[in-house]
């Protein structure tokens, strides 16, 4: 997983920018074997316990609430530790680290646009969709646009949870792999197998109370070894909190690498980042979490919306806290490998063992036994998500698909499909993870561009504009879908004509143009097939937004519609002119070495 | 048109804008680049600037606007439950389609 977003966003940037020099000699790491014995320890006794978790929740599972919902009782910090962890994945783990070792100041943007995402769904959606009392958004979809929008919807929930999925299933493999010598195929299965069995018997309960333990064990596993770090490298006092526990060795870095902290500049401070590229963050990473399935349906387990707000808040202060202590461990291993290692004779860091970096600083610097808690927390990030996502898969299919097939169909009959179709999308990701295409290499980053211009412009505007219908949720769902798969796969290429002029991370630079002509197309559809009718819908939205009564005004506002529709129209134009800040010539970046003599002297 | 509906209305848009601002602050740079020189607490201004707003600046408008978006909800409940308790005086009979409660 982490090697699949390092590479995602690598790939993107000019190939000149990550010229290596002639022949270079490669680290790789190589674990003691104290520290894959401790490793593989705490591995075992963490998926014992996920199991243990989830066979214990199996008892509380007695209705579809309680399988798919988590009975609606899971509220509070638990619910804002679980909401945390769902969305933290090894990419967040230990890729940021990596990231930063390359985009410096372009990662920060890039983290705080997934925050930032995280809370919006809150003030977006979450209330309307709690209150309207259902599983999924695929389920808000069909009942607001129908059946057909809701198999739409439920094909690019499996398009993007796969791209999502495969990836996660990936980097379980590769932890297991590189920290302990086990065989990719080996590692991947074990893993997925026990993430499968746990969500499948547990349902929700057993996945809430797991990313609730998952969070715990995330924030342990990386900011103990951190602090320990931060203390070493002379950080003083206040590296007994990392994420701002850095200060003082803010001048050391200013001197090793000037651009360290440049906003306009990334790749070792060589490739110019322009503004195109941070309002192409803002509508990839936000808007695309706002539109994640498995991330509104944590807000569905809690008991109400005033708990859903607060586990947000919580889950705010979480992500927070993991985010920014990655910043203080890339900020750390970065200063560490300049300063201290660059001079001696060295083996360059290659993207792929740049994501070890909270590993081999941890190794370096701290005991053993702290030195393998971060593969626990690497696991445990990566166990989370892929929970998640098989959860809205299992829903998806086994509920909203089965519902519509069997509209008569008992709760015990839906909560056995749940089992089924959470298990079966388990075993169908490990089957594709077998032999991982190449195009995951962006797909994490894909997952995120498809969710923001197929679920967010139809969620926004069917909780907010009563005028969207049918056939304009129909028509973006599929616009976004398509146009966001084929200038994947074309490169931002349009029939011969460059649609997009991508640049640097040229997919999240993508996601203005499929954003906004997701958003074009429901609004124009809608308003060309004379907006919603049917009034029992137009009830609902009102309902959902908290009203006993009922007035057609509200909700009603063409204007809304019109002037968001032209501003997305703007976006699609701006997408697809030339960016001059891309034009400037990168130069060769300074590539930062580190060697495992130096690092064996600090153990 | 109610007070509450617009209030609803206008406190979302203007917090899904104000979150989207503070945790998207990197566009402000190329607007204001004098806010990238000087330094907060050791770090350079605007990566601080970035951090403590984008995370705790964040947090702290949230848990505003759980209690001013509490208040509007309580309103509307109140508000339409009144709207709906007077239409259906004036229906006996109750013709009148209540949504229900839904909170």
């Amino acid at each position: 997983m982490i090697r699949i977003v390092l590479t995602a966003l690598f790939s993107a940037l000019p190939v000149a920018a990550f010229a290596q020099q002639a022949e270079p000699k490669y680290f790789k790491f190589e674990p003691s074997a104290t520290f894959s014995t401790l490793g593989i320890s705490y591995t075992i006794a963490m998926m014992v316990s996920f199991l243990a978790v989830g066979w214990y929740a199996k008892s509380r599972v007695s209705t579809s609430d309680d399988y798919f919902a988590a009975g609606r009782s899971f509220g509070g910090i638990s619910n804002g530790l679980a909401m945390s962890s769902n969305y933290m994945s090894l990419a967040t783990f230990l890729g940021f680290t990596a990231l930063l070792w390359r985009m410096q100041y372009y990662l920060i943007a890039i983290t705080l646009s997934f925050l930032g995402g995280f809370v919006l769904i809150s003030i977006a959606m979450a209330p309307a969709l709690r209150r309207w009392g259902k599983y999924t958004s695929m389920q808000f979809i069909g009942e607001r646009f129908g059946h057909t929008a809701k198999i739409v919807a439920v094909l690019c929930m499996i398009f993007l949870a796969q791209l999502y999925l495969i990836g996660q299933m990936k980097g379980t493999g590769n932890v297991f792999q590189v920290m302990f010598h086990w065989d990719y195929t080996t590692g991947m299965v074990v893993g997925g197998l026990v993430v499968t069995a746990y969500v499948t018997i547990g349902g929700m309960y057993g996945m809430s109370y797991n990313q609730t333990l998952q969070a715990v064990i995330m924030g342990l596993a990386l900011i103990i070894p951190t602090a320990i770090i931060l203390w070493n490298i002379g950080a003083g006092p206040a590296s007994v909190f990392p994420p701002f526990g850095y200060g003082s060795l803010v001048p050391e870095m200013e001197k090793a690498l000037p651009s360290y902290f440049d906003p306009f500049l990334t790749v070792n401070g060589t490739v110019p980042m322009s503004l195109k590229f941070h309002i192409g963050i803002i509508l990839s990473i936000a808007f695309g979490t706002i539109g994640l399935p498995h991330i509104a349906m944590r807000y569905f387990t809690a008991p109400s919306i005033r708990n859903a707000k607060i586990s947000t808040l919580w889950g705010a202060f979480f992500v927070g806290l993991i985010f920014f202590t990655t910043f203080a461990v890339g900020f750390a291993a970065k200063l560490y490998s300049v300063n201290v290692l660059n001079n001696q004779m060295g083996l360059q860091v290659q993207p792929k063992e740049a994501d070890l970096l909270l590993v081999v600083m941890s190794q370096a610097f701290t005991p053993t036994w702290i030195a393998a808690l971060p593969i626990a927390g690497a696991l445990a990030a990566g166990f989370s998500t892929i929970a998640g996502l098989l959860m809205v898969i299992g829903t998806g299919i086994g509920h909203d698909i089965y519902s519509t097939i069997s509209p008569n169909a008992d709760d015990k009959k839906k909560v056995k499909m749940g089992y089924l179709f959470t298990a079966l999308g388990g075993l169908a990701t490990i089957l594709l993870a077998l032999d991982p295409p190449d195009f995951l290499l962006t797909s994490v980053i894909w997952a995120f561009v498809v969710a923001a211009s197929t679920f967010t412009p139809v969620l926004i505007l069917g909780i907010w504009w009563k005028g969207a219908n049918k056939l304009g949720a129909i028509a973006g769902l599929l616009v976004g879908g398509v146009s966001s798969g084929w200038l994947w796969f074309s490169k931002g290429v349009f029939f011969g004509f460059p649609l997009v002029q991508a640049g640097p991370v040229g997919n999240l630079v993508t996601g203005i143009f499929t954003v906004g002509a997701a958003w074009f197309t429901v609004v124009v559809v809608s308003l060309l097939t004379g907006g919603e009718k049917d009034e029992k819908i137009l009830r609902e939205v009102d309902r959902i937004h908290g009203w006993r009564n009922y007035d057609p005004k509200r909700y009603s506002s063409n204007t809304f519609a019109i002037v968001t529709a032209a501003i997305a129209l703007l976006l699609m134009i701006w997408s697809a002119m030339p960016d001059p800040a891309y034009k400037k010539k990168a130069e060769l970046p300074a590539q930062p070495t580190i060697t495992v003599a130096a690092v064996a002297q600090h153990q | 048109m109610e007070d509450a509906y617009r209030k609803q209305c206008r406190f979302a848009l203007l917090s899904f804008l104000v979150v989207l601002l503070l945790t998207h602050l990197a566009p402000v740079f190329y607007f204001i680049p004098q806010l990238t020189k000087g330094y907060i607490l050791g770090f350079p201004t605007h990566y601080f600037i970035t951090l403590v707003v984008g995370w705790v600046g964040t947090m702290i408008f949230y848990w505003f606007y759980i209690q001013i978006s509490e208040k509007i909800d309580q309103e509307i409940d109140e508000t339409s439950g009144a709207a709906l308790e007077a239409e259906q005086g004036r229906k006996p009979g109750g013709a009148a389609k209540a949504t229900g409660g839904a909170r």
